[in-house]
């Protein structure tokens, strides 16, 4: 038996950074299990172009030496146990019961390939951190931060076009303001979002004032938010023209753009951008914002992310299982009525 | 312009194992340098007494044999250029703008005093290690290990304290094996999606050590008191809690000095200087116990990780 120990990360097929989230996640658990990491965001990835494409590598190099066909081998084993090399690259729809999942045997498993498709944060992950290893003594927010740096090289032509954008509409300006504000799918997943929303106006006047700020580098997903914007700061107000939805319906992650890897430079180009720029305020429960967090590090006095309160949060929580309980009811009831003989009626 | 070169290293104006923090990324700095360190926390320091004071000596022993006086020079050149003989020992209320002090030009001034007001992570830094220095290619830990571990003494009045302590609580002198928690009474956590206190985290884990390591006793170090009445409620089989004596005192960032909450100001240095012993007393006590539980981003914590070479299953900081 071979003693190549590899670590096939595919994509956990969310947002473009909270796929990455789970990315940073796992190459840390490949580190820490010294494994090799192979990056494979196929065609679950809402970035992936076509069948033939391994979606990561449209936008950044590659994480290691080694690709998805070095695992292509028969005589290697697999974990979880669901995974062989005729299957690895399809995307397996019941992950999401995270069965054979279990970070602890993922990470103690002898296999050659250890196959990780559904996410973990960095906590649990840090459970296994020896006190040899580089990160030890480090915050997540820190250990990411270095992982970002040490693995994510962006595609030249992603890398021109940030640069570009940068030299032209900003770099003269500095200090530059970078604002984030999530609209969209994100009153979904987001208790009062729209109430987080309405703290960014007495946050950035804050900023306008104590930093004499010149430009506003603008990010969002909505158009009607960045109208809103736009009137209220006029010509300081900077932003790309990527592609903005309306409403919860109309996601930009979830559209299907003609050229879906253009889809990945669009945010790729705001969040490098915002990376860029010299204060940020963002929302704490969106990747992008966090993502910016992540690539600089930045003086506690320059960046703000906004949150609900703790108490807010466990309402919030305790609403959304209520809501989740009953919609179980419902669907059971619903079963068993077009099921009968499955549940002793006849 | 003198031959001999100096990072003068103020504070940083946070808690103070924050700003020793600082004071230790920047002796880094002044090693990889070549520089002189000398450390001056004046009156923009959350530890000042008084005008005449440096308060980094109040509570630790100097970095180097050089005086602040030697370095406020009228022939010698400052960086970040704002400085100068007439102004480098007051604060400039514009250093949050970080304006010229980024590492890279601070470490490749040719000023003959580097001035460094603001904290610049030990991850900025570590690039610039030569490969003849000691710590080319250690981790941050490690390196944090050295620093701390080379340059961190304590005045003999902070001795005292923690030998004063462990004589007249025989439990702490005579009974161990011994866990130490350090619980912050604000203790949220603002990660990626998440918002949680890490303080859910303590009592699994003080449960697994009582249990498993045979640990007859627990060394409660926090600055609420509603922590210690949790404590003091769930702990109370055997005498098993030890509650630090130090004053419960929330840390709640930055003050200016104007607007610090002293009842009578002229007694503030006294009041303050005490109450920076105690946590400093508490540090140096939790590192004479056999375990230790921590809160990841809490900087007194992370001092206890890294003043002693814990075995790793015996220290667990909570993120």
């Amino acid at each position: 038996m071979s003693n190549d120990r590899f670590l096939l990360i595919k994509a956990f097929g969310w947002g473009f950074w909270a796929d990455m989230d789970h990315l940073l996640g796992q190459l840390l658990a490949a580190e820490l299990s010294d494994r090799i990491p192979i990056v494979y965001w196929g065609t679950n990835s809402l970035y992936s172009d076509t069948i033939g494409t391994n979606a990561f590598e449209l936008y950044y190099e590659p994480v290691s030496a080694f690709s998805i066909n070095h695992l292509l081998r028969p005589d290697y084993t697999f974990y979880p146990p669901i995974w062989n090399a005729t299957n690895i690259m399809i995307e397996d729809l019941d992950k999401t019961t995270y069965m054979y999942r279990n970070l602890g045997d993922m990470m103690n498993s002898d296999a050659n390939v250890v196959v990780s498709d559904v996410h973990f944060f960095a906590r649990p992950i840090m459970e296994f951190m020896k006190k040899d290893h580089w990160a030890y003594g480090m915050t997540p927010l820190q250990i990411f931060r270095c992982l970002l740096n040490k693995y994510f090289k962006l595609k030249p032509d992603i890398l021109m076009e940030i640069d570009a954008f940068y030299n032209t509409f900003l770099k003269d300006s500095a200090p530059v303001l970078a604002v984030h504000i999530r609209g969209t799918d994100k009153v979904q997943e987001v208790a009062n979002l729209a109430s987080l929303n309405k703290r960014y106006g007495k946050e950035i006047k804050r900023y306008l004032d104590l930093y004499e700020v010149k430009k506003i580098f603008f990010m969002t997903d909505t158009k009607t938010i960045l109208d809103k914007y736009g009137r209220l700061y006029g010509d300081m107000l900077v932003s790309t023209d990527s592609n903005r939805g309306v409403d919860k319906d109309t996601a930009v992650q979830l559209d299907n753009y003609k050229n879906r890897r253009r889809k990945g430079i669009e945010v790729l180009i705001d969040t490098y951008l915002a990376a860029r720029c010299d204060y940020f305020i963002g929302n704490g429960y969106s990747n992008v914002s966090f993502a910016v967090n992540r690539l600089k590090d930045w003086p506690e006095s320059h960046i703000t992310l906004f949150y609900n309160t703790l108490r807010q949060d466990t309402k919030f929580a305790i609403k959304r299982t209520k809501v989740e309980l009953m919609r179980r009811r419902l669907t059971l009831q619903e079963h068993s009525l077009n099921y009968p003989e499955l549940y002793g009626e006849v | 312009m003198s031959g001999t070169r100096f990072l003068l290293i103020k504070s940083w104006g946070y808690s103070l194992w924050a700003d020793v923090e600082h004071v230790m990324c920047q002796l880094l700095a002044a090693e990889i340098t070549g520089r002189i360190p000398v450390v001056y926390w004046g009156m923009d320091s959350m530890y000042s007494e008084s005008i005449g004071t440096n308060a980094y000596e109040l509570f630790f022993k100097p970095v180097s044999s050089v005086s602040i006086r030697e370095v406020v020079n009228p022939n010698f050149s400052y960086y970040p250029p704002i400085w100068n003989y007439g102004n480098v020992l007051t604060e400039d209320p514009d250093k949050l703008r970080w304006k010229y002090r980024d590492p890279a030009s601070m470490i490749t001034s040719d000023a003959d005093v580097v001035v460094s007001d603001v904290h610049n992570p030990i991850t900025s830094i570590i690039p610039w290690i030569p490969q003849t220095h000691p710590m080319f290619g250690k981790s941050p830990h490690q390196i944090y290990r050295y620093l701390y571990g080379t340059y961190l003494a304590t005045k003999p009045e902070v001795d005292k304290k923690v030998q004063h302590f462990i004589r007249t609580h025989p439990y702490f002198r005579d009974e161990k094996p011994i866990i130490a928690a350090h619980v912050r009474g604000k203790a949220l956590v603002h990660e990626a999606n998440q918002l949680y206190s890490a303080n859910d985290f303590y009592h699994p884990n003080i449960w697994r050590l009582l249990t498993n390591s045979g640990a007859r006793h627990l060394f409660l170090i926090t600055d609420s008191k509603h922590i210690e009445r949790e404590y003091k409620k769930l702990y109370t089989f055997n005498d098993v809690l030890i509650v630090s004596n130090s004053r419960k005192r929330l840390f709640h960032g930055p003050i200016r000095q104007c607007n610090t909450n002293y009842p009578n100001k002229r007694h503030k240095g006294v009041e303050l200087i005490q109450d920076t012993l105690d946590t400093i007393k508490d540090t140096y006590l939790a590192l004479q116990c056999d375990f230790f539980i921590g809160n990841g981003y809490s900087s007194l914590s992370n001092t206890v990780l890294r003043l002693k070479d814990w075995p790793e299953s015996n220290i667990k900081l909570v993120y």
